[in-house]
């Protein structure tokens, strides 16, 4: 068991690409590039910044033959052709893809995307999957009354199509050794994996807490997908206070 | 209050999110509606439940002899309202009755939870704007200690309103669509205002970068705020202080960097910071 998400250390290559106009954070050396810049492939740092300013979809397949550990795709727009083809060559060269639309992720003083690391205060080993970085702040907000917090907070994107889906991401931090309980946040704008409910009771090692939001758009879904949970009893809430009630359980 | 909460929780009342952001108030009657084996003692800020001894009493306590009518209506002779509750003592789920016009029809659901339109069969129940208000009718007494509520519809052309007055003849208006959540996330609008629809309403939500100050007058407003930029928290106070009015609350939910600041920033501006939507909503609905 790691405690590193992704297994993720300084020592590693990571890039992050999102628009100019977010602003970035990261706890490793990094440098923004405003356009696809030739430095990158010198290798000068470990983490790249590359702008949405990219003219080729393609470009992204150069970045992967770079071996980075992981590529987090911020707010681009990727064609579905190409999402297939990223898919495939990503999991040949063994490249872990966070995205489109996600903000980064964050283990304890490391982070990297969009994030702002100083708006988890209380490291307390808990972890969040979620769809955005906003949901978590409010959580951790939630769990400072306590004295308790998220020490890890993945956020996988939005959409039909994620590179990363909640299974994969649920695996990740069931393996970290220092994350003591999960809340899986499934937003039903996105694509969830049919089955998680039964994986999460045939794998679940932890005390996994689901949310589920985007209700009203998706009445019928979301009744499934509750009914499911509830059949194989996993602890599940449609609001952010019962988050915190049921976390406090594994305290 | 956390204890009282852990007793309830105990009780099962888990499965009613609501009831654990509720009020003291809402507890004492919530835990008296429901005939829990507990004595509930309220001094200034202090509560006190005394177990009254058998806890396990409480699976018999509801029986089918539990049925009462809880409201009856007409409308312009056309739509009767016969809110009918039946505590089914197997499933101890309750059936609600609701007879509209020719049509009949019951839904069910759970003692503690909330009547919400996803749960309302919407056939016998055709009108949107009168479907709302029997979900708020229905909420508003579930969230009372009232056996009997005197309820009036008002129609005007834009809005349905449902009055509620409560035996002390003070009038609470439950409205429709005078909401607005503005926020800076649109998940994070749609989520308080699923908290709100489960109370059988809904809100407009407006991105805090594109309001219009016209539109929101009469308007009753809740901001939320997750801002994680330095950067643009003078932005988000600039454009709340243009919102305020002397003469109307802003009720606001800030979490994010510069907290204090924000707040000192706000200061004399009527605005009134708040933790949850729960709090929102008291002030709002709640026939009290």
């Amino acid at each position: 068991m790691s405690n590193l998400l992704f297994n993720l250390n300084k020592k590693d290559k990571a890039v992050y690409i999102g628009s100019e106009s977010t602003e970035f954070n990261c706890s490793f050396d990094y440098e923004r590039f405003v356009d696809f810049n030739d430095d990158i492939f010198n290798g000068n740092y470990n983490i790249w910044y590359i702008d949405d300013k990219m003219k080729d979809e393609n470009l992204i397949f150069d970045i992967i033959d770079l071996n980075p550990k992981l590529i987090i795709l911020g707010d681009i727009k990727i064609s579905y052709e190409i999402f297939k083809e990223l898919i495939l060559y990503a999991k040949i060269k063994d490249v872990q893809l966070l995205g489109p639309y996600s903000d980064g992720l964050y283990q304890h003083s490391d982070y990297i995307g969009t994030i702002n690391p100083d708006m988890f205060k209380n490291n307390t080993g808990h972890s969040i999957i979620s769809s955005n970085r906003y949901i978590p702040y409010m959580i951790e907000k939630e769990l400072s009354w306590y004295n308790i917090g998220l020490s890890y907070c993945i956020t996988l994107g939005r959409g039909e199509n994620l590179c990363t889906a909640y299974k994969n991401s649920l695996q990740e931090l069931i393996n970290l050794k220092s994350c003591s309980s999960i809340i899986l946040h499934l937003d039903l704008n996105n694509f969830i994996d049919f089955d998680i409910a039964e994986y999460i009771k045939e794998n679940a090692m932890k005390h996994i807490v689901v949310l589920i939001t985007g209700r009203n758009k998706f009445s019928h879904r979301s009744y499934n997908f509750v009914k499911k949970f509830r059949e194989n009893n996993i602890d599940i809430c449609l609001d952010v206070t019962e988050v915190v009630s049921l976390i406090k359980k594994t305290i | 209050m956390s204890d009282i909460k852990d007793i309830l929780v105990e009780l099962g009342i888990n499965a009613l999110p609501e009831i654990q952001n509720a009020s003291i108030g809402d507890i004492k009657s919530f835990i008296e509606l429901y005939g829990y084996p507990l004595e509930v003692l309220i001094d200034d800020r202090t509560v006190i439940l005394h177990d009254k001894g058998d806890i396990e009493k409480i699976k018999n306590k509801i029986s089918e002899k539990d049925v009462r009518v809880i409201a009856r209506k007409s409308f312009n002779n056309t739509i009767k309202l016969n809110l009918h509750i039946d505590f089914g003592s197997e499933d101890a789920f309750i059936h609600i009755a609701i007879e509209s016009g020719q049509d009949k029809g019951y839904v069910k659901v759970h003692p503690f939870s909330m009547l919400s339109d996803f749960k309302l069969d919407k056939t016998f129940v055709k009108d949107k704007g009168l479907r709302k208000s029997l979900i708020s009718c229905y909420n508003a007494f579930i969230r009372s200690d009232l056996l009997h509520l005197h309820i009036e519809l008002i129609k005007t052309e834009k809005n349905i309103y449902f009055s509620v007055k409560n035996p002390f003849n003070f009038p609470h208006i439950i409205t429709k669509s005078d909401i607005v959540i503005i926020c800076n996330n649109e998940i994070i609008g749609e989520y308080i205002n699923d908290t709100f629809k489960r109370y059988g309403t809904e809100a407009k939500i407006c991105d805090i970068n594109d309001i219009k100050i016209k539109s929101l007058e009469e308007k009753n407003i809740l901001i939320v705020l997750v801002n994680d930029n330095e950067k643009i928290t003078d932005k988000y106070i600039e454009g709340i202080v243009k919102m305020s009015k002397p003469d109307r609350s802003l009720y606001c939910i800030y979490i994010g960097v510069k907290e204090k600041v924000f707040k000192s920033a706000l200061t004399g501006k009527n605005i009134i910071f708040i933790d949850s939507p729960y709090a929102f909503m008291r002030r709002m609905f709640i026939v009290m």
